[in-house]
């Protein structure tokens, strides 16, 4: 009897005395509440020898031996005397074993005393692994809980144990309901290792989350974040991550659309790689992940298991090389990095879709860290019933692959799902079309209030967990240490001229244009592309619902470094002004948070501080945190990257409220939006927001490109710990939401968010970027040196550069005097390729735009 | 005015741009066109014009096009392109074409060794000089798309105009600068830039549209017998060198 011709599963007892190929042994032993009782056979019934018997019970093995003259190298199993208490495992390869010792002892008698029992070999490397950092959250879940995580758009959030957040967004003509699921995650430890393949398995894995919500995904955006390009070995990991995301994200055909990039020497050992995947599904059709329906089949799907990535996640959990020195160390952990294949990804992930689109699917979970055990005790938990896992059934692709390593290898482009037995044989069809593996390898059990996982193999009980002990490491609390207290800025007598500046600037590796990189990724693949990367947001077009989707990611670690708190508030202004440039209007976030080693003080007071200030932010911004990823141990010989919490934002464009009849899209029919470009009548610069001022110069990228490298490094170890700019959340809504009126009633078609380098780095990039040139008349009040430069660098934030015709102009600065928003004329963009500053001093772009755009290429290949 | 076209677009396992394609060609031809998935044998019988779309078919394992080259849709193909149906292939397309001999040469690795990704100047070269429009901006993204063939056949490419499709600034090392070409009976074209990716009024071009149609529009010109026999004695030609090569191993 196979579990496809099962119609319907037949009650418990029934089962009993029909015992099946898989529950064989099992559902005999098991009560109604998933855990399950010794056979009571008389001892008499017991057969004591069979002809494999070498060592009959209750003889001394070694006089046995010396007895029968066996061989001391013969393999003899010892059978244990409980056949209740699993058997002890035999992993086949030793070097995997050792996962355990990551437990500290509390960690240990909290197990022991939950199980009260020892827990055997493999179920404490089960247990280690599932509460290793990377899979827990131990040393961040009490932090988490302050952030805001629903508003009256979310669907799904990932702290109810789904794989992805979810919001509403609106109907297509037949009124069904759409849904954008997003998140983001980091894959940092493992692109350090192998960039290539770490990189393209941190985006394999993402946009598996997002499918296992039953989303097709539709957008991927990365955050990288390498060291200084000075440094030889930048050059090999920018190429191969890069090469890994590209070779990846193009071949599954899904639009890379932007991120970021960035080079600091913060990030030499401890490179960031956060990729972020945006999926849109019917609302009818959103998977769960909670496991559900006594007598329903655990699927697995996709890729055979084989044994690469073992223990991932709790390398994932520590920083590298305390004492070996790193090479040594990361030669030592390549064996736990995946090997990601596209293609495969691209069939499980049409094949899934297929199945969603059928309802063949009861919930739906991908394998990442911790392979199928995270899997499996995560769908388990959050349906809060009993799994039955026969690890002798899991499709391999190496023999002799031991319970420990089935259950922990971090094979990619697996998925395991909970079918109805009636619907086994579609799925099988549908995979097979695919051609990919889709195997029952469990059932689920009954609803308990302490549901167990339970483990086959080899007709043996392995190991038996109860679910919600796996899911809840007992949380640790570091300690934190007393929040730093950032300076006010001091500049330098001695400043360089605005125009050497900028040129400065313009030439660091960070604003570098970044055409290396982003021409490597397809975007615009699907065809739905309105802008691709180089803008302040990406825009998608979504034919269902003719809306468009806007998305961004940010983070300011050069912020964060001298205020954790300040800068994670930072990083949602950011996103928020950077969703409002191109016309959208926010609805939930993202947050990769990338820290040192919490164990640290100073560490877990970033974390600490990062997670309140983003909190702050959202809660004002009124917008959830629907997923989320944590990465800690970002670390190398003791010294940690600085917080680095980066926020991913999707916003949205409403569609027209009179829907055209035409079937193609025109820029009539789209809801208005604007470009990072302007159009040829569109030559009018606007500052919108308030002038800078010399304190918006604390941590800014003129701090640390211009002013650390010129002038002398002793006067400015006080001033680059500067405070970063002050934040004013009243100020940046009012100004956001004036940007997103003009852009909709048409007023505004070229915006861009001011940050990173501040006035003059945008406007000169914009003119590099058009190819024109910009003539500046504004007239500075005070011809001081640091208040020049503080207006033209300064990063004050709630500010946005506008391209503007008369027209447009006109209307403009009577609604900003009507607002009381402070509305600055700038100057005009013209032909000729020169950039003039109000004091006649001009510089040609010509010759700066050429190295600018080649610059990135030239310092990577050189 | 559309076209009244009967398009066919095979889908491989790996295709990422079929539905790209398919929404051009709703925007090009009358007839709604037919997506035919590889693993079948048959193509329509009354399709009048086959499309290969972009991707990575098999994962562009080995090298791109190279497994796609022994579906069981390729006899059909091969079929159709001895009748004279008009085949188009984009991109892995075209790699597709070329693996299986229905073109000449051979795409492989760009020069910088990098997938690019980028809008491109186009310059169409028509042999009839019956185009309005001759420059075109579309996008290219391949990895694989430098193209590369022995002197002699690049000379004979020239010589019988079968180069149809030339970049203005090559992205990937082509020989000749080659972004498209078409057999001596101009009856199957392939290029690697998308036109496909150009053809909203919200993309930086529209050319994508105008292209396909110029491409599409020699489907109803009518074949001369010289071509469709050369065309037969071709294939006869080719089957029997891969029957002696099957032989061989």
């Amino acid at each position: 009897m196979t579990f496809s011709q099962t119609k319907q599963a037949p009650p418990l007892k029934q089962r009993q005395r029909e015992p099946n190929a898989l529950t064989q042994g099992v559902f005999d032993r098991m009560r109604s509440d998933g855990s399950y009782k010794s056979p009571r056979r008389l001892p008499e019934q017991r057969p004591k020898t069979s002809d494999r018997t070498l060592i009959p019970k209750g003889k001394n093995a070694d006089a046995v031996r010396r007895e029968k003259n066996i061989d001391e190298k013969t393999q003899a199993r010892v059978f244990e005397k409980k056949i209740h208490k699993p058997s002890k495992p035999i992993p086949s390869n030793k070097n995997h074993c050792t996962t355990h010792k990551t437990l500290t002892p509390s960690e240990q008698t909290h197990l022991r005393d939950q199980l009260r029992r020892e827990p055997n070999a493999l179920e404490w490397e089960l247990v280690a692994a599932m509460w290793s950092e990377h899979c827990s959250y131990k040393s961040s879940r009490h932090l988490l809980e302050q952030l805001p995580k629903t508003s009256e758009r979310t669907l799904a959030q990932t702290g109810d144990g789904e794989n992805a957040g979810a919001v509403r967004i609106g109907n297509d003509a037949e009124g069904r309901g759409y849904a954008l699921v997003f998140k983001m995650e980091s894959h940092n430890h493992p692109s350090q290792i192998t960039p290539h393949e770490g990189a393209a398995t941190g985006v394999g894995g993402i946009m598996r989350d997002i499918l296992a919500m039953g989303a097709r995904p539709i957008a991927n955006l990365n955050a990288l974040r390498f060291g200084s390009l000075e440094n030889p070995k930048t050059k090999t990991l920018l190429k191969g991550v890069v090469e890994g995301i590209a070779s990846y994200g193009n071949c599954t055909g899904i639009p890379m659309l932007g991120g970021e990039c960035d080079f600091d020497s913060d990030y030499d050992n401890n490179i960031l790689v956060n990729a972020m995947t945006v999926g849109l599904a019917r609302t009818e059709n959103l998977c769960s992940a909670r496991a559900q329906g006594e007598g329903n089949l655990v699927v697995y799907l996709g890729a055979t298991t084989g044994r690469d990535g073992i223990n991932g996640a709790t390398m994932a959990s520590q920083g590298f090389a305390q004492q070996e020195g790193q090479d040594a160390s990361e030669q030592k952990t390549k064996t736990q990095v995946q090997v990601g294949d596209p293609f495969a990804q691209k069939r499980l992930l049409e094949a899934c879709l297929e199945a969603v689109e059928q309802h063949l699917f009861e919930a739906l979970q991908d394998m990442g860290a911790a392979g199928l055990l995270s899997s499996s005790s995560e769908m388990a938990a959050k349906g809060k019933i009993a799994m039955t896992l026969d690890l002798e059934r899991v499709p391999t692709r190496q023999p002799n692959l031991s319970p420990l390593e089935l259950m922990l290898s971090e094979s990619q482009e697996r998925m395991l799902a909970v079918v109805q037995p009636q619907h086994f044989d579609a799925l099988e069809v549908l995979f097979a079309k695919h051609r990919l593996d889709c195997r029952v390898i469990g059932n689920v059990g009954a609803v308990s209030t302490n549901p167990l996982l339970l483990l086959q193999w080899k007709g043996r009980m392995q190991a038996s967990l109860p679910v919600r002990l796996l899911g809840e490491a007992p949380l640790q609390h570091h300690k934190q240490a007393a929040p730093p207290t950032a300076q006010p800025v001091r500049l330098p007598a001695n400043l360089p001229s605005t125009l050497s500046a900028l040129q400065k600037l313009l030439l660091s590796p960070r604003l570098l244009c970044k055409a290396w990189v982003t021409e490597q990724y397809d975007s615009l693949v699907g065809g739905q592309t309105l802008e691709g990367p180089g803008g302040e947001a990406a825009l998608l077009y979504l034919e269902q619902t003719r809306e468009i989707l806007a998305l961004t990611c940010d983070a300011t670690p050069r912020y964060c470094r001298n205020d954790a708190r300040r800068g994670a508030m930072q990083a949602v202004c950011e996103a928020v002004r950077n969703l409002s440039a191109v016309g959208a209007t926010p609805l939930a976030i993202t947050d990769n948070l990338n820290f040192g080693n919490p164990e640290d003080p100073q560490v877990m007071r970033q974390a600490s501080d990062s997670v309140a200030g983003l909190a702050e932010a959202c809660r004002a911004f009124g917008l959830p945190v629907v997923s989320g990823n944590v990465s800690f141990y970002n670390e190398t010989e003791g010294r940690s990257i600085p917080p680095t919490p980066v926020v991913g934002a999707v916003g949205i464009i409403e569609a027209n409220a009179t829907p055209s009849a035409s079937t193609s899209a025109s820029r009539a029919t789209l809801p208005p939006f604007a470009r990072a470009l302007p159009e040829d009548d569109e030559r009018l610069l606007f500052l919108l927001g308030a002038p800078a001022t010399s304190s918006s110069l604390g941590a800014s990228l003129y701090m640390q490109e211009v002013v650390m490298q010129e002038v002398v490094m002793q006067e400015v170890a006080a001033t680059q710990r500067g405070e970063p700019p002050a934040i004013d959340i009243a100020e940046e809504k009012a100004n956001a939401a004036f940007v997103r009126h003009a852009i909709a009633r048409g007023l505004c078609r070229c915006a861009r968010d001011l940050s990173c380098g501040g006035l003059l780095v945008k406007i000169a990039l914009l003119a590099m970027q058009q190819g024109c040139g910009v003539r500046l008349a504004t007239r500075l009040s005070d011809r001081d040196v640091a208040a020049e430069a503080a207006f033209w660098f300064g990063e004050k934030q709630a500010r946005y550069l506008l391209c503007l015709t008369e027209r447009q102009a006109e209307v403009l600065t009577d609604d900003a005097t009507r607002d009381a928003i402070a509305f600055l004329p700038l100057g005009e963009l013209e032909e000729s390729m020169r950039l003039t500053l109000p004091s006649g001093e001009a510089i040609s772009l010509q010759g700066l735009s050429e190295e600018w755009r080649s610059g990135l290429a030239r310092l990577v290949e050189a | 005015m559309l076209l009244p076209l009967a398009c066919t677009v095979i889908r491989f396992p790996g295709s990422n741009r079929e539905h790209d394609l398919l929404a051009a060609l709703q925007r090009i031809t009358s007839l709604p066109p037919t997506l035919v998935d590889s693993s079948a044998t048959a193509i329509p019988h009354e399709t009048q014009a086959i499309l290969l779309p972009g991707g990575f078919a098999w994962g562009d394992y080995i090298r791109a096009g190279a497994l796609a080259a022994f579906e069981p849709i390729i006899p059909a193909l091969k079929q159709h392109a001895q009748q004279g149906t008009l085949i188009v292939g984009i991109c892995n397309g075209f790699q597709i074409l070329t693996e299986t001999n229905l073109l000449p040469g051979t795409l492989t690795k760009n020069t910088s060794g990098r997938f690019v990704c980028a809008w491109q100047n186009l310059q169409f070269q028509s042999p009839d000089d019956l185009a309005e429009q001759t420059t075109f901006r579309i996008p290219v993204a391949h990895s694989e798309g430098r193209y590369h063939a022995p002197p002699n056949i690049l000379r004979e490419l020239e010589e019988n105009d079968q180069i149809f499709l030339r970049y203005h600034d090559n992205p990937n090392g082509s020989a000749n600068d080659i972004a498209g070409i078409c057999d001596k009976t101009r009856r199957i074209f392939a290029l690697m830039p998308h036109p496909e990716n150009a053809i909203h009024p919200f993309h930086p071009s529209q050319d994508g549209l105008l292209l396909l149609r110029y491409l599409l529009e020699n489907a109803r010109r009518p074949l001369q017998a010289s071509q469709s026999e050369f065309i037969f004695f071709q294939h006869l030609l080719e089957n029997a060198m891969q029957k002696s090569a099957v032989r061989q191993a």
